[in-house]
């Protein structure tokens, strides 16, 4: 699981730019067994027809950054793909989809005015500094609309946790790639006809769910996802949303979609049977895939499974690798049948 | 180009925050093996490392670069393996959150300041820079795990590992000052000991990021001739003013000030002309911020001159500076020490 959750942060996809993440995830599912759509979404299936019809989905982008301008003396303009506080931006490294390396720059804090050092350095007054001469040299290396991403490595560290890029949701992507590994040649025993999609442009809304709606009309849908772990030293306890050790959050509502009760409440009571971790995630402001599902084609019953990211859309995100595992284990409850599960 | 990158990546991978220097200097010392004659450190914190001229008796020429970085130190350590820390130096808030570090317990461990993700953010103001009390060192280790391994006082750094980006720029944690260390350093590597005028004091020096310029008792020690004090300075860059910044790929600069040698800082610029290499001055008006203004002063006053290599976003851990740069500043320094002192 560490290996192949170090691959999958690894690659370079910022929203709109998953091709890198879809072919390491087909190479990892085979290439025979995955179907690309026209819109960039990867999906699998193990096939039992005749049953209700289930959706594990995970979404395969990252929030990133796109190139909108090159200065005269060969800066790079940027704007956010994706939501960022911009205070995790500055003095980072990033990287470009052509393996540009950079970092993100401002004044430095010597030469900044009183009033400067108490505000907050917007986006628009960052730049990537690539090493160019100027703007003919930096053109030679960039051009607008170019993606760039963070450039981060994977560090384990401390009590089993991870620290990478793009744990949201390459981490969901990991798990369900194990979980197609265990239960491929097991159709028999599954209460579902699973299908496994590996989603595109979660990060700015415009999420490729809608055509895996329309094209195979899932009756269930369960998102994996990375959410806020907010579980730090002084945060009170109503607004740790999400904490580490804890196993996959469960959600009765979000900010976009109301859960479906019932569908909810067999996945518990499926992991209580087993002794599987789970938490119930407090209201967050933000939506997921899920209400994709719900409101796309002809609907879908909806669950979710989140996974709690410490720092999540910044360069160091962070997961415990025990909640990886637990959110596995509760996703092969959620759809084997129970003398199987 | 590629030997001075190698030894630029193995200086700036030695943690020195402030006040813990001498535990980095057993591997300055490997780095350098075989350039010098002589090694030692100073009660303060300071090495010293002298490559010996062939003429008997000669003068000595303190070439300094400080070796301390900025960094942090830890303060409190708290429930869920989190780390409060103070700050060494002048220390950027606006770029620590989410920024890794390494923690310098009794064995070195990894951590990542703690950052708030913008789903949380939203609807609140988002105005104001953090207080560095409201940022914290997640271990994520258990509190009583981490008790055995840090102790308040430890230090902590930013990790920001070494990287090559275009026409022969580098980014990097602690350039400021290990830029100018690895010029000093090269300079002595290439010296022929044939045609120094001086006996070279390399002096790496303690506590120039806190104020305190330990540099003084290295200068009072050595006695020196002359002194090249050499510490990086504001790369031009956009918002930034012409006057108190130099040009990135246009070699070092020589400061103009009231508080250094005039007739040494002519001189310097001159030779640089007469040997092609490029060089630019900056007007540092009474003074220029540097262990020069200690070390000046030893004794019964030491003629000093101050070089800079240009650095951009000073005091981040992705400072970026141009090799060309060390390359020049380091071929600068010799031909100086190649120069009889009496020209100088």
């Amino acid at each position: 699981m560490k290996r192949l959750l170090k691959r999958l942060t690894g690659a370079f996809g910022p929203t709109g730019n998953e091709k890198r993440v879809a072919d390491v995830i087909a190479d990892r599912l085979g290439k025979e067994n995955v179907f690309y759509d026209k819109m960039g979404n990867l999906v699998a299936r193990i096939s039992n027809e005749g049953k209700p019809k289930l959706v594990l989905s995970a979404h395969m982008d990252e929030v990133g950054f796109m190139v909108t301008e090159i200065t005269d003396n060969g800066l790079i303009g940027f704007d956010a793909v994706g939501g960022f506080d911009p205070l995790v931006l500055l003095a980072k490294r990033v990287i470009s989809e052509r393996g540009v390396i950079g970092a993100i720059i401002s004044k430095p804090i010597h030469l900044m005015s009183e009033d400067e050092k108490k505000t907050r350095t917007e986006i628009e007054d960052m730049y990537i500094d690539i090493g160019a001469k100027d703007r003919t040299d930096a053109e030679n290396l960039v051009s607008l609309g170019d993606y760039f991403c963070f450039y981060s490595d994977f560090v384990e560290f401390g009590d089993g946790f991870i620290k990478a890029k793009a744990i949201d949701d390459r981490g969901g992507c990991a798990i369900l790639c194990s979980v197609y590994d265990k239960l491929k040649d097991k159709a028999s025993e599954l209460d579902y006809d699973l299908y496994f999609a590996f989603t595109v442009r979660e990060e700015t809304g415009k999420s490729g769910v809608n055509y895996i709606s329309e094209r195979y009309r899932p009756d269930y849908a369960i998102v994996v996802e990375g959410t806020t772990a907010n579980d730090l030293y002084s945060t009170p306890e109503h607004k740790k949303i999400a904490r580490t050790g804890h196993g996959p959050a469960m959600s009765f509502m979000d900010g976009a979609t109301i859960y479906d009760r019932s569908f909810i409440r067999d996945i518990m009571s499926r992991c209580d049977t087993l002794g599987i971790k789970y938490q119930i995630k407090g209201f967050t402001f933000a939506g997921t895939d899920a209400a994709s599902y719900q409101r796309g084609a002809d609907g879908a019953r909806v669950a979710i499974f989140s996974l709690p990211v410490r720092y999540i859309h910044s360069q160091a995100s962070v997961v415990k690798l025990e909640d990886i595992e637990s959110t596995e284990r509760a996703i092969i409850a959620a759809v084997s049948k129970k003398e199987n599960r | 180009m590629e030997k001075i990158k190698e030894l630029l990546k193995g200086l700036t991978d030695i943690i020195a925050v402030s006040g813990t220097e001498k535990n980095a200097h057993a591997d300055v010392i490997a780095l350098c093996d075989g350039i010098f004659d002589e090694t030692y450190t100073d009660k303060v914190g300071n090495l010293i490392m002298v490559k010996r001229s062939n003429k008997p008796n000669a003068p000595r020429l303190m070439l300094d670069a400080h070796l301390d970085e900025i960094g942090f130190c830890v303060t409190e350590i708290l429930d869920g393996g989190f780390l409060r820390v103070s700050a060494l130096g002048g220390i950027n808030i606006r770029i620590l959150p989410s920024s890794e570090v390494t923690v310098c317990g009794k064995q070195k461990i990894y951590g990542v300041f703690t950052s708030v993700p913008p789903h949380l953010s939203r609807g609140k103001s988002q105005k104001g820079v953090p207080e560095l009390n409201d940022l914290l060192i997640d271990t994520g280790c258990s509190k009583s795990e981490l008790e055995k391994i840090v102790s308040v006082g430890d230090r902590a750094v930013c990790k920001g590992e070494l990287f090559e980006m275009a026409n022969d720029y580098v980014v990097s944690k602690s350039l400021d000052d290990r830029a100018c260390a690895c010029a000093i350093i090269d300079a002595s590597k290439n010296a022929d000991k044939d045609k120094l005028e001086f006996d070279l004091y390399v002096v790496l020096s303690a506590h120039e990021e806190t104020g305190n310029m330990l540099a003084r008792v290295a200068a009072y020690d050595i006695d020196p001739d002359i002194a090249i004090i050499t510490d990086v300075n504001f790369a031009r860059a956009n918002g930034l003013k012409k006057r108190e910044t130099i040009e990135c790929e246009k070699g070092p600069s020589v400061d103009i000030s009231s508080s250094s040698d005039r007739a040494l800082s002519r001189r310097i610029l001159e030779i640089a002309r007469l040997y092609k290499l490029d060089c630019q001055t900056i007007v540092e008006v009474s003074s220029t911020g540097t262990n020069n203004e200690r070390i000046m002063l030893s004794k019964e006053g030491v003629r000093t001159a101050v070089m800079s290599i240009p650095l951009k976003f000073m005091h981040s851990y992705s400072e970026m500076v141009n090799l060309k740069d060390i390359a020049t500043l380091s071929d600068i320094l010799l031909a100086i020490a190649y120069t009889p002192k009496e020209e100088l």
